[in-house]
């Protein structure tokens, strides 16, 4: 029996699950809490963050963005823009289509910035500072209200 | 500082601290020896402690800080940062240690984390984050409001992970150097 522990990796996992011969069938199950629910548990996605520097260095892009918006310290990215309050669970994501920071307008970018440099891996936390490194700038990710749960 | 004594001042610990008990469990046994400069705990699944006594016998000047630094060897145990196979970098260690002495500081406070403030005193940059902040460097540091003090302050403040701290060194090696805002410029001494 296949057991999905994330969205898009699956491992294998051996069951039993006291029928006859249970342990030689396959079946594989996919199952996350993470996205639209579909019963009473599930944690809904509430923002996406992705950006696509292309070959261009992402500190160095973000920083001459900064600048050209006359930001001087990356804190004012949160006044500036209207951020999820409260602590949301991340799941970086392959599938979103990544904002192209040479040909959007600054202002769409810098709102991911300033949601990216909120981001672990895993976690969005506006209690934070701001951290932009080259690490968090090229994370893909999907935000999910964690309901009081986890986040 | 002999073994005996250190080795009473670990059973103490492993009687105030429950944390430092779990720890103890783990490693299957203390070693002084000089072949390591400070203390270290060995990776794999038996981790040695590691001790150096001259190095305890020359910086440690109170037990606080003697139970400092074993603190610090059993929260790379607890941390799971033993069960490491792969290479540890320069940037690896400054955030796992970070991330220690920062927790250090938060729960047993500063009589623990003197240590860490006293023998990381005079270090530069990024490595500034392996001890809690003076008072003149808040001042510095423009009452609270610059950009690194928020960074060192939430990483006291256990509002940062090692992840965090290793992404920010990465950047900040002589391969990652960029040239940034004019606040930053102090984090290039690193």
């Amino acid at each position: 029996m296949q057991a999905a522990n994330s969205i898009s990796t699956y491992f294998r996992h051996e069951f039993n699950s006291g029928g006859p011969r249970s342990r030689t069938r396959n079946q594989r199950i996919q199952s996350t809490l993470l996205g639209e629910s579909r019963g009473r548990v599930g944690f809904t996605s509430i923002l996406s963050a992705a950006l696509n520097f292309e070959v261009f260095d992402p500190l160095e892009t973000v920083y001459d963005l900064l600048a050209s918006a006359g930001i001087e310290d990356p804190e004012e990215l949160r006044a500036r823009y209207a951020l999820p309050d409260e602590p949301c669970i991340c799941h970086p994501s392959k599938t979103l289509k990544p904002l192209q920071v040479s040909t959007a307008e600054p202002d769409d970018v810098l709102r991911q910035v300033a949601l990216l440099g909120l981001c672990t891996a895993n976690h969005y936390d506006p209690h934070r500072p701001v951290l932009l490194t080259r690490a968090s700038l090229k994370r893909q990710m999907v935000l999910y209200s964690g309901r009081g749960y986890y986040a | 500082m002999n073994e005996q004594l250190f080795r009473a001042i670990v059973a103490e610990l492993i009687d105030e601290n429950s944390f430092a008990c779990r720890a103890l469990l783990k490693i299957v046994s203390i070693e002084f020896t000089e072949r390591v400069p400070t203390l270290a705990v060995t990776t794999g699944d038996e981790p040695r402690l590691l001790v150096n006594l001259a190095f305890v016998q020359e910086h440690c000047e109170t037990e606080f800080h003697v139970k400092a630094v074993i603190c610090h060897e059993f929260l790379h145990v607890l941390l799971r940062h033993t069960d490491r196979v792969a290479p540890i970098t320069n940037a690896d260690h400054l955030a796992l240690d970070a991330v220690i002495n920062a927790l250090i500081h938060r729960e047993l406070g500063a009589e623990y984390s003197g240590f860490m403030q006293k023998y990381y005193a005079n270090e530069k940059g990024l490595r500034r984050l392996l001890r809690p902040w003076f008072d003149d460097e808040i001042c510095e540091y423009g009452e609270r409001r610059h950009h690194q003090y928020r960074i060192w302050a939430a990483l006291y403040q256990g509002k940062l992970v090692a992840d965090d701290i290793r992404d920010l060194a990465k950047d900040l090696t002589p391969s990652g150097r960029i040239k940034p805002p004019a606040g930053w410029l102090a984090w290039q001494s690193c």
